[in-house]
């Protein structure tokens, strides 16, 4: 009994004296270094303050995932697909209100496409919006495993820069960097390879590949989506010989720069900048080698429905991204930095943390 | 408050995939070596702070994706090199047939003044492995090529076992800073120098190092 009278004395006198330890105790938790993995199994290095601005994010996202399963319930599980307006024998009345309703549907599956995919649903949805399960609809059953078969042992230019590679590509992440990681990704990236011999393998790919093996779950689905990805989703010709796809993109970034951010544009020319020093990575990696995974994958989210623009945006976003003063004004780093290594440095690290 | 005054020399690494461009720029600049590199895509860069002969001289060490298509990006990141240097892997014959491909290459985008003269740096990589026993390019035929080539200085290196690294990399600074000078001197008569010194950024420059930039 006087043990815990004492002690609630004791927490009581402490919580007296919690205003004036606080910020003691806010600024050596805000230095301590959190290393933790996120939902990918991406080891991601932060102080509290981060780990918190991330759980808040997560909570958002599961906010987002009941109204995904909300709307599941009223509209049916495959709602976001297109309904099929064709039979001849129903009126016109119903067809417009059909019309309205897809309309509806699509305008609402937009936004919530924007705030995020709950990852459960992700690649059941990214598989349906993207056009890949179509286009796995109009081969055989058997395509995927018969062509692993078919080129299993074949030895390429190609297969010899995806064996390069395999280890290169997320080392220490706890699957993509074993045995059997190795094997499905080698799997994948061989298969397109000998799909598509314009493009055959182009570094960069591995990266997309290894993180689409991680949402979609099975080998054969993350096939399909690398193929809807390159076939139709992306700009022509991004990874073929001369990459000439990816010029063009690198071209329309610039210019888009200038008539977007002037300001930005006309700092990086002053200083002969070449944007695509950095632009180059993210449009061949879809920034999976530059963002965080989780905020990839949410840039995928939208990229797979909104088509190639998506990778445009993202670009201007993470040059935009504002410096936030701790008293509340905020402008644009960038142009404050005075040569082009500190811009290097401060778009490839410090940008997409801040995001 | 006044910066001291540097001078920057911009370096570019070259060579076929896996030739370890990366682990010799690291083992350089951090002193490190890891098996853990992500491959390399579009270009990346490190620097490192310097003095030759009572010059302040920061490198600028650009990196490279090895793959042949990564070439044609070239352009961009071959702007204002003041030397180029081209890695090869002793055990791989493939990544020296190579190198006369880098070499024009290389010349063709950069496109210097007197491509002649250019200077270039040949490394011969992971001479560790295997206690050498799987080498396949020996060191005669490395030293002829350079010879081939206006004299090129060659090294032999392992970023693994920081063997001949620190000596590579001050003879390419040293190289880079003579071709630099003799350039300006045709070019201006006088010494470039760093032309960013605004002194009312160093705050922004001080909190960004404290981010370990």
């Amino acid at each position: 009994m006087h043990g815990a009278q004492s002690k609630r004395d004791l927490a009581m006198e402490l919580q007296a004296q919690l205003p004036i330890l606080r910020p003691s105790i806010h600024t050596r938790r805000a230095n301590l270094t959190v290393k933790f993995q996120d939902l990918y199994g991406f080891t991601v290095e932060g102080n509290v303050d981060d780990v918190n601005v991330l759980n808040e994010v997560r909570e958002k996202v599961r906010q987002q995932g009941r109204v995904w399963w909300a709307l599941e319930a009223s509209k049916g599980a495959n709602w976001y697909l297109q309904p099929q307006v064709s039979s001849l024998s129903e009126g016109i009345v119903l067809k417009s209100s059909l019309k309205i309703s897809a309309l509806a549907n699509a305008m609402t599956l937009k936004k919530l496409i924007r705030k995020g995919i709950p990852p459960v649903l992700r690649p059941k949805v990214w598989f349906s919006l993207s056009g890949a399960a179509k286009k796995k609809s109009t081969v055989p059953e058997s395509y995927y495993n018969d062509l692993t078969k078919a080129v299993e042992g074949k030895v390429t230019p190609a297969t010899r820069q995806i064996d390069h590679d395999l280890p290169r590509t997320f080392p220490g992440h706890p699957w993509l960097d074993t045995p059997q990681g190795h094997a499905a990704l080698r799997r994948v990236l061989v298969g397109y390879s000998f799909r598509d011999s314009d493009v055959g393998y182009c570094q960069g790919l591995n990266y997309v590949a290894a993180l689409l093996l991680l949402v979609m779950k099975t080998e054969e689905d993350a096939f399909w989506m690398l193929a809807v990805l390159l076939e139709n989703v992306l700009v022509n010709d991004c990874y073929t010989n001369n990459l000439s796809g990816c010029h063009v993109e690198q071209r329309v970034f610039k210019d888009l720069l200038s008539k977007k951010c002037p300001r930005i544009a006309a700092h990086l020319e002053a200083l002969e900048f070449d944007v695509s020093l950095v632009t180059t990575e993210w449009f061949l990696c879809l920034f999976a080698k530059s963002l965080p995974s989780e905020t990839t994958l949410r840039v995928w989210d939208v990229l797979f429905y909104e088509g190639a623009k998506v990778l445009f945006h993202a670009a201007l976003a993470i040059f935009k991204v504002p410096f936030q003063f701790p008293f509340g004004s905020s402008f644009l780093l960038i142009i404050f930095l005075p040569d082009i290594l500190k811009i290097c440095s401060v778009v490839k690290t410090i940008l997409p943390e801040l995001i | 408050m006044s910066m001291r005054r540097r001078t920057l020399l911009k370096v570019i690494v070259l060579g076929d995939s896996g030739v370890g461009k990366t682990s010799l720029m690291n083992q350089y600049v951090h002193m490190k070596f890891t098996q853990q590199y992500k491959a390399t895509i579009g270009a990346d860069f490190v620097t490192k702070e310097l003095q030759i002969d009572d010059r302040d001289v920061t490198l600028q060490i650009w990196d490279t994706a090895g793959q042949e298509r990564f070439q044609s990006l070239g352009v961009a990141f071959y702007r204002g090199a003041d030397c180029c240097v081209l890695v090869y892997d002793v055990n791989v014959m493939k990544s020296f047939d190579s190198l006369d491909n880098w070499h024009e290459e290389f010349l063709k985008q950069a496109n210097p003044t007197d491509p002649r003269t250019f200077p270039f740096i040949l490394l011969g990589n992971k001479i560790d492995v295997d206690g050498g026993n799987t080498r396949v390019v020996s060191e005669k035929k490395a030293k002829d090529w350079c010879a081939s080539k206006e004299n090129i200085p060659y090294f032999e290196t392992s970023a693994k076992e920081d063997i001949n690294v620190d000596a590579a990399f001050h003879c390419i600074a040293k190289t880079a800073l003579a071709n630099e000078r003799e350039q300006d001197m045709k070019q201006y008569g006088f010494i470039k120098q760093w032309r960013f010194g605004y002194d009312h950024y160093l705050v922004l420059h001080f909190s960004l190092h404290s981010r370990d930039l």
